[in-house]
């Protein structure tokens, strides 16, 4: 069913980030709520972030938004005014509740109606209003609710009933209290419901007809695929009943909240949209295609800047009196200027906070712990710290891996850490901060740790390492065994995280944004997962090199060290060629045998234009890059170095596709392709050779 | 013509039962314990059963689930005495359709009949 709302595109827009403004704001509240406890004044910003949105909804015309957080506001008033106490149950109502808000406020989006089952959610509401956190007299909720002194601990199984399709009904029954065996009739009208019929509630309950304890009219709420009608038939033929009636149950409470919505929310709600409109005076909203596209735009210029650079560096040589090369060597020093000052705009423009990632997590923990039935504080720290969004986007699954692994397998049950003498509560910590040109994320709980010793066994026993083998890594290397594919040392499947594909995704997914994840455990003590991330995907800073002719980028996050080493210098591990550094065997690895490149190429290379190399391997020396990837290092042997660049990543585009160890292509400033590679599939590639396997030192 | 199997361990009572239906244009067969009626229900199909509670060799409870658990379909009237509520809802259970009170009254036995062998 297509949506139509009253109101101008712009209109529309303001309302869709307030709605996620606010209901950003209810979900941090309320988990807030949950944890801290009912202070006056949260409560108070929670009830007037219902309210803003109610108004908003239903001036709008979306009349089930507004009915939902109608009765939203209807609970959360009583909660303000201590009527009703938060219990958890009632938390998670809520929480569906702003899951189903954000549902409806997508249909604004697509235009079409969403599956969200608002009639349950009302109910669960109502009935979280009159249930057991209740300090309602009891008089008054039976006046609400119109169903005299039934049990209300329904809520869960009546919108259960109601996710499943169900109708709801109310049945009075009047049995004749003056027949042979009244109990007997009370006991035949529940069993012939419940042949028809879900019984979710009664007065008198079933324990209470056995016992013989009945009034009369009976009140009871059943659940049923059926019409009314239906339901009737199921109990007309039971003897010595005086009258049966057969109601929708549909709270009449459930019919109101959206005209009372628009009635006094209407003007009300004007205002609120002013002061919105006010509040965004200074920002305007921009498509992130535009930013992107302005991001690619500028990518070009940084292109043409270099290239002009170099120009106007030739032409000096020429002719460096001339008026016109002074002009030229001028503008484009300042062309250079603002293209920078742009890039650096343009890079802050497609900055957010990472408290846009940060702030689903709280919610998404205090779920999580609650499953794993351990008491868990979450921390985060460092939310203000701004990455481009295009990395926040891409981090969020790592990050709620790496999560979702703390209270899993981090953090141990609460018996255990009492006895190890630890703080009853664990703790997980999330924080972001800065690093030089890349940012980290650090994951730390102060759980179990990993031991070193059951990964080691693990690996021998499903046969990834030889026992020997396993015995000489070091505790590290052994830890970060997690990282390979297939291996986890979950010892059991749980539905929260690991099924054994965890770890290796998160690394990969990592690797492939040009970061990195390391790992610190101590055993008892707690274990930490370090994520270190470019600031931006798009523009990398990369060491330039020549090998045969052609001009490939190293990104320098990856680059360690150059050196130029004698030839005598590479040794020879079987038929691998190593060299050592500092100590270390480091594979060297020649990338005209990974690529295949051809030897006559080589002529080429001394008619590449303006950046052809300076610096020429001559005779026995060669000179190598040493790049890691986390702990480990290789060699990568190339003709010369051409010095460090800012380029811009384009991908390789789909005729050629994923090529192994080549990430994308850039383009130079002269106009040509320089291939980018991608170190951590080549170290990758190596390790899968057995390069890495050799013994870790030397001689 | 509808067929009801009376069971009931006291002749007095199945005999008073069988005349008041035969008059009323049913036809009848009697059975004396649970065991006995398990069997004759197997033999007779009748259309509906009124059953006691309280028989030698098996009891009315027993016998309902025997039937029902022979044809889900049959349909079962226990005959309780006041005061046996607990026993007849465990009939009910069991998967008997109703119930009435001795001592019986012949137009509530007849609705009862009526209601559900037609």
């Amino acid at each position: 069913m297509a949506l139509e709302f009253d109101a101008s595109p712009e209109d529309l827009k303001v309302f869709l980030d307030e709605a996620d403004e606010q209901l950003q704001l209810l979900e941090e509240d309320i988990v807030k709520m949950e944890r801290d406890g009912e202070d006056d004044e949260l409560v108070q910003e929670i009830f007037r972030a219902a309210h803003t949105l109610k108004g908003s909804s239903a001036t709008l015309g979306h009349k089930r938004m507004a009915e939902l957080t109608h009765v939203m506001e209807n609970v959360l008033d009583r909660i303000r005014k201590h009527r009703l106490e938060l219990s958890t149950p009632l938390v998670d109502t809520l929480f569906a509740c702003l899951d189903a808000l954000r549902a409806l406020k997508e249909e604004i989006v697509t235009g079409q109606e969403s599956a969200v089952d608002l009639a349950s959610l009302v109910h669960r509401l109502t009935d979280a209003g009159a249930g057991a956190g209740s300090v309602q007299a009891p008089a008054q909720a039976e006046a609400d609710a119109g169903l005299p002194g039934v049990d209300w601990q329904v809520g869960s199984k009546l919108a259960e009933a109601r996710e499943h399709g169900l109708h709801t009904y109310l049945v009075t029954a009047a049995v004749d209290m003056n027949s042979a065996m009244p109990s007997v009739r009370a006991f035949q009208i529940l069993m012939n419901l419940s042949q028809g019929a879900e019984v979710l509630a009664s007065r008198p309950t079933l324990e209470e007809v056995e016992e013989e304890k009945v009034t009369s009219p009976m009140v009871i709420l059943v659940a049923a695929a059926v019409t009314s009608d239906a339901v009737r038939q199921l109990v007309v033929d039971v003897p010595d009943v005086l009258g049966i009636t057969v109601k929708p149950y549909e709270a009449e409470e459930e019919a109101q909240p959206a005209q009372s919505a628009s009635e006094n929310g209407g003007p009300k709600q004007n205002g609120d949209a002013a002061a919105a409109r006010g509040r965004g005076g200074r920002t305007v909203r921009v498509d992130v295609e535009v930013l992107d596209n302005l991001m690619n735009l500028v990518g070009e210029l940084v292109i043409d800047r270099t290239r002009l650079t170099q120009i106007s560096a030739t032409s000096d040589t020429d002719d460096r009196d001339s008026e016109v090369s002074q002009e030229l060597g001028r503008t484009s020093g300042h062309i250079a200027r603002v293209t920078s000052e742009l890039q650096e705009e343009i890079m802050r423009a497609r900055m957010l906070p990472v408290d846009n990632l940060f702030k689903k997590f709280p919610r998404m923990m205090r779920d999580l712990s609650q499953k794993a039935g351990k008491e868990c504080d979450f921390i985060m720290r460092g939310e203000e710290t701004e990455l481009d969004r295009s990395v926040i986007e891409e981090i969020s699954d790592p990050l709620m891996h790496l999560l979702r692994n703390s209270v899993d397998h981090g953090i141990e049950p609460q018996e255990d850490r009492v006895k190890a003498g630890k703080p009853a509560r664990g703790q997980v910590i999330l924080e972001a901060s800065h690093e030089e040109n890349s940012i980290v994320i650090t994951v730390r709980d102060d759980g179990r740790g990993i031991d070193p010793e059951k990964i080691r066994a693990k690996a021998v026993e499903k046969g990834f390492l030889a026992e020997d083998a396993a015995r000489r890594l070091s505790d590290r290397e052994v830890i970060e065994l997690i990282f390979a594919p297939g291996f986890s040392t979950a010892d059991r499947v749980t539905d929260i995280s690991g099924r054994g594909v965890g770890m290796d995704v998160v690394h990969r997914n990592i690797e492939k944004l040009n970061g990195h994840i390391e790992i610190e455990s101590a055993l008892g003590q707690g274990t930490e997962f370090r994520v270190k991330l470019p600031l931006t995907l798009a523009i990398i800073r990369a060491l330039l090199v020549t090998l045969k002719g052609t001009v490939m980028a190293i990104p320098l996050t990856s680059v360690t060290e150059t050196r130029r080493i004698r030839g005598s210098e590479i040794q020879r591990i079987k038929t691998r060629e190593v060299i050592v550094v500092r100590g270390h065997v480091v594979p060297l690895l020649r990338l005209e045998e990974a690529f295949g490149l051809e030897e006559e190429r080589q002529a080429e290379s001394e008619q590449h234009s303006g950046l052809s190399a300076q610096v020429v391997s001559r005779g026995e020396e060669v000179t190598v890059v040493i790049v890691n990837l986390g702990q480990k290092q290789m060699a990568i042997a190339v003709d010369a170095l051409l010095g460090e660049m800012e380029v811009v990543i384009k991908s390789l585009g789909k005729l050629i596709g994923d090529v192994p160890g080549i990430s994308g292509a850039a383009i130079l400033g002269d106009g040509s392709v320089a291939i980018i590679l991608d170190v951590p599939g080549l170290v990758q590639t190596a390790q899968r050779e057995g390069r890495f396997a050799e013994p870790a030192r030397a001689g | 013509m509808p067929k009801i199997l009376l069971v009931d361990d006291a002749a007095f009572m199945r005999m008073r039962c069988a005349k008041l239906l035969t008059e009323n244009g049913y036809e009848v067969a009697e059975a004396e314990n649970g065991a006995e009626a398990v069997a004759k229900y197997g033999e007779l199909k009748p259309d509906l059963v009124l059953m006691d509670i309280t028989m030698p060799v098996m009891d009315g409870i027993q016998a309902v689930r025997e039937i029902k658990g022979g044809d889900p379909a049959a349909k079962v009237v226990m005959v309780s005495a006041l005061g046996q509520q607990t026993m007849v809802m465990e009939a009910i259970k069991a998967g008997a359709k109703d119930f009435v009170v001795k001592p019986f009254q012949p137009d509530k036995i007849l609705d009862t009949v009526k209601r559900h062998a037609g």
